[in-house]
């Protein structure tokens, strides 16, 4: 889902910067100390998960994880993804250095997304909790798909036939990711269940 | 005999038989302003020959008629038609003549079937050659200009790879048997996968450190004052 230097056009690339820079900024400042070691074993956990890579037919996707990052951190998705990204970048060279507003924008704001969309529900009693964490870690894949289908389209391709492309070849990675949401779920439920929104969502 | 008109007129008995410019073409220079029929001639043995040329002539009157057809398709086929159909034929390219570059993603999958555009150096914007790269990520070409040679490959999903190949000149002497010098720009330098993966794991947690406190700071410094 990393979008490579040379594809995207000026106005797409700039655009993607002063969303994520915006992004990162209502995320700054919604991150306090007591968030900040979560924030950054997230951003560990995005880091690595970008290294392991499903192989679907001729191309290679990999996980992602945005789904568990925005529910536990909401806006903190931001700053978190855009660290995580920056080092992928400089150090694997998965994506680009020009291209990290538009990536950031691509994986956080599904993140956001999840967290405002799935965060009330999965509180509740584990029947609710863990259908619907499956549904945020799945949907904030199928987002991303959509937005990286956007991004290209802007670029002069063809929008549904890339998005399809794009959201077909990330099935596994959405059934994965699901199951994976919803395992972490149903642990921090038992251990913390503090560290998952709900309340804080339902009072704002 | 011809008449006053210009017409000529064969006597048969007395009557004058009207002849058409093409019997009189064929009968006129024997003399004779006809040639419909052997038994309205005057046929002696010295007469046969021509009569036989005569009748020749008539009996191939249709074909001779179309001596033009022979001519017109040896000019057609001397014109330079641009859709005269084309045969077709094909010769194995030398392997020193060709350039291969395989493309791969980070994990080492290869790029099958990804789209392929070949730059020669002589023009940057109008690719040189298009296609998609093999099932193994592999795409050859064979450079015609020597220079720096980029090829891109694009697997439709955002992922695109860059390679660029110098092609040298062939060497003074005509044909060698060596092939193109090539020498491809040289990757970064790598380290290891887990040390890269292991310095990025401490530079975030190094990160995470470092903002909490000197946000503790902030905070213990604006509690003061």
């Amino acid at each position: 889902m990393h979008i490579s230097e040379g594809i995207l056009s000026g106005p797409v690339l700039v655009s993607g910067i002063a969303l994520a820079a915006a992004g990162t900024a209502i995320g700054l400042r919604k991150l306090d100390v007591d968030r900040i070691p979560r924030a950054a074993i997230l951003s560990a956990a995005f880091f690595v998960a970008s290294l392991v890579h499903v192989p679907i037919g001729a191309s290679s996707v990999h996980l992602i994880l945005n789904g568990i990052v925005g529910l536990i951190l909401g806006w903190g998705a931001f700053p978190v993804i855009l660290v995580a990204l920056a080092l992928q970048a400089v150090l694997f060279q998965f994506g680009g250095i020009t291209t990290l507003g538009v990536n950031t924008v691509i994986m956080a704001f599904p993140a956001v997304v999840s967290y405002y969309v799935f965060g009330p529900l999965v509180r509740r009693r584990p029947e609710i909790a863990l259908p619907a964490a499956f549904a945020c870690g799945a949907a904030s894949v199928f987002l991303g798909a959509l937005l990286v289908g956007l991004a290209l389209t802007l670029t002069e391709k063809n929008f549904l036939k890339v998005s399809a492309m794009v959201a077909a070849a990330h099935i596994p990675v959405m059934i994965i990711e699901g199951i994976i949401t919803a395992f972490c779920v149903a642990f921090l439920k038992k251990v913390q269940p503090e560290i998952l929104p709900g309340n804080e969502i339902d009072r704002a | 005999m011809f008449t006053a008109q210009g017409k000529a007129t064969a006597l048969h008995g007395n009557a004058p038989v009207r002849t058409t410019w093409v019997q009189r073409v064929m009968g006129a220079r024997h003399g004779k302003a006809h040639g419909l029929c052997a038994r309205q001639q005057d046929i002696s043995n010295h007469q046969f020959m021509p009569f036989l040329v005569f009748k020749v002539k008539i009996m191939t009157r249709s074909i001779r008629s179309y001596w033009l057809l022979p001519l017109v398709v040896f000019i057609l086929m001397r014109a330079p038609f641009d859709a005269w159909s084309h045969g077709t034929d094909y010769s194995l390219v030398k392997a020193t003549e060709l350039s291969a570059v395989a493309f791969y993603y980070s994990d080492g999958e290869a790029m099958a079937y990804a789209e392929v555009l070949v730059f020669s150096p002589k023009d940057p914007k109008v690719e040189h050659q298009n296609g998609r790269t093999d099932k193994h990520g592999k795409f050859a070409f064979c450079p015609d200009t020597p220079g720096t040679w980029r090829i891109t490959a694009n697997d439709g999903m955002g992922h695109l790879c860059q390679a660029t190949v110098e092609v040298s000149p062939e060497p003074l002497g005509g044909k060698s048997d060596t092939p193109h010098g090539e020498t491809e720009i040289a990757h970064p330098v790598q380290g290891s996968k887990t040390l890269r993966i292991i310095a990025g794991l401490s530079l975030i947690l190094n990160l995470a450190f470092a903002a909490c406190f000197l946000l503790e700071r902030s905070h213990a410094a604006k509690k003061r004052s």
